[in-house]
């Protein structure tokens, strides 16, 4: 939740600044970000005035002190915000779990309590229906250019030459075929030689764990393709020996 | 028994009848005592001014030729009928709190104050009082201050980050006090660079012994990556033409508020006044049993402390 937050607070989201977010926080929040992203809204629990009264309630502030909170601040679900003491440790709980558990007043209050301002700010536009960010360049295809963390799946060492796949629910769907460029090439195809889990012909299939950095100039839909999608001017940016496969980008954060 | 105010408004300002001397005066009156050197506080025309040891160079600077006399924090000084004394307000280098007593009556004006300590400035210290005269600058219960150490780690995140892209990281912010606590709070992490108007106030509380970083004032370009510290006032001059690639934040009280924080592509909260709780726990260390409100929400401030059931009204 704090981590969704912290990504939009950078300003009106990009695909690339999802990618980004997306590879922090794992498959799951990512397609709960993108659904809300998309226009998606949770189910309201309250219109903004009943957070106020609930958290006024809460805190002991008497209406004379609201009334005067207003005045400096007239965004009701703001105040609701500001009026609880910050939080003495953060919560650790993710959107996905946050948007479940938020059901009613007592799971409200004590979600935001425990959340910081910018994340508690964002819970109460999520509680009040009033959550309104879209991500820029969405349905249609794209020319916002892009960068995401795919999955090296085949290779061909003649080539050099590599395929990439971004996850899909629990499948790996195959995203792009890329010339292997990077200077690290004799160790990704050393690598690739000491795990191949099956051959056709010269394409080797690998075990699905390294985890690539890619970059392109837009997207432009594609039915014929598993993915659903053709990426303009696909290039290789890095290889992330370091990152973990459930980093990678969720297929549908490129889209 | 009940005694005479000690303190009450005038049109020159807050007025010690007993002593004869006015509080933090706007308008020219004899003897000024002076809180701290903010020009909200420490204004020129007095004809003799009291303030801190550590309060007077800056009040020199700013005020020109004047005719002023500095104390000890804590040294008690006969005026007229009544004794006074500055305690420490922690909120700028220097600031205090101004105790009046008189015949056993003893009250005492705040100035502004932050409960809360930083790196730089003296820590506020509660001085028991029957009446509390109190800033209530954030006044409201929507204010609510992270801890400093929370948002400096913020403010060098985001440093980091524009030195990684090799943008300079320009932080705007008041040129007395909030400068100074930012440099202390930050040194150490990279090159910081001053707007001159910064760089005069920091180099008179550096010759005190205030415990300052190295800075450089910035002429033209900053070093790669480095922290410019500046007035909000710098960005409109020909003096930010120079800065070449940078990023902008404020670091102020007021960033709490959204609206505050529009147009701004980075905001840090960080106060030197105390928030809401920092308000009502001042109050009451000093168990007085009437407070008195001034400098900011002082209507719906001094309700709330009726409705807790202390002697309250505004003031000035
Ligand atoms: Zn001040
Ligand atoms: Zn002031």
């Amino acid at each position: 939740m704090i981590r969704f937050a912290t990504f939009l607070a950078q300003g009106t989201p990009t695909p690339e600044a999802f990618a980004a977010y997306a590879a922090q926080v794992g498959t799951q929040d990512a397609s709960t970000a993108q659904a809300l992203l998309s226009g998606q809204r949770p189910k309201r629990i309250a219109a903004p005035q009943t957070l106020l009264d609930w958290v006024a309630e809460a805190t002991h502030t008497p209406p004379f002190l609201v009334d005067a909170c207003l005045k400096v601040a007239p965004d009701k679900a703001e105040v609701a915000a500001l009026l609880l003491p910050l939080p003495t440790d953060g919560t650790r709980l993710t959107l996905t779990a946050t948007l479940s558990d938020l059901t009613d007043r007592a799971a409200y209050l004590q979600l935001a309590s425990a959340l910081p301002l910018p994340a508690r700010q964002i819970l109460n536009r999520l509680a009040s229906g009033t959550f309104r960010t879209k991500l820029t360049g969405q349905p249609e295809s794209s020319q916002s250019p892009g960068t995401c963390l795919a999955i090296l799946t085949l290779i061909d060492p003649s080539g050099p030459e590599a395929t990439f796949a971004l996850p899909h629910g629990n499948a790996l769907v195959p995203l792009t075929r890329l010339k292997l460029t990077l200077p690290e090439t004799p160790a990704i195809l050393a690598w690739a030689k000491a795990h191949t889990t099956d051959r056709f012909g010269p394409l080797r299939q690998v075990t699905p764990a390294q985890v690539f950095e890619l970059a392109y100039d837009g997207t432009t839909p594609n039915t014929r393709r598993k993915s659903g999608v053709d990426l303009v001017s696909p290039r290789l940016i890095a290889w992330h020996p370091s990152l973990t496969p459930d980093r990678a980008t969720p297929l549908d954060a490129v889209k | 028994m009940s005694h005479a105010a000690l303190i009450i408004a005038t049109p020159q300002g807050l007025y010690c009848p007993s002593g004869d001397f006015h509080i933090d005066p706007m308008g020219r009156v004899p003897r000024a005592l002076v809180t701290h050197g903010h020009s909200d506080h420490a204004a020129r025309g007095m004809g003799a001014y009291l303030c801190t040891h550590q309060a007077l160079p800056v009040i020199r600077h700013r005020l020109g030729r004047i005719n002023a006399e500095g104390v000890a924090y804590g040294e008690r000084r006969q005026i007229g009928e009544v004794t006074v004394s500055f305690h420490p307000a922690g909120h700028v280098p220097g600031s205090a709190q101004i105790r009046i007593e008189h015949r056993g009556e003893v009250w005492v004006n705040s100035g502004d104050y932050k409960t809360a300590p930083d790196a730089l400035c003296e820590p506020f210290e509660p001085v028991r009082c029957h009446t509390f005269l109190t800033e209530c600058t954030f006044g409201l219960p929507i204010f609510h201050w992270q801890p400093e150490a929370e948002v400096l780690a913020q403010m060098a995140h985001w440093w980091q980050a524009n030195a990684a892209k090799s943008c300079a990281s320009v932080l705007l912010a008041y040129s007395f006090g909030k400068a100074q606590r930012l440099m202390a709070g930050l040194a150490g992490l990279g090159a910081i660079c001053t707007h001159p108007v910064v760089e005069d106030v920091t180099a008179i509380l550096r010759a005190q012994g205030y415990p300052l970083p190295p800075t450089t004032v910035l002429q033209g370009a900053p070093p790669k990556g480095a922290l410019v510290i500046a007035t909000p006032n710098a960005m409109a001059t020909d003096w930010a033409l120079g800065l070449g690639p940078h990023e902008v934040a404020s670091a102020s009280g007021w960033m709490a508020l959204a609206a505050r924080r529009k147009g701004t592509t980075a905001a840090f909260t960080l106060s030197d006044h105390a928030d809401w709780l920092g308000l009502n726990a001042a109050i009451a260390a000093t168990g007085a049993s009437q407070v008195l409100t001034m400098h900011g929400y002082t209507q719906p401030f001094s309700q709330w402390l009726r409705a807790k059931g202390l002697q309250s009204s505004v003031i000035a």
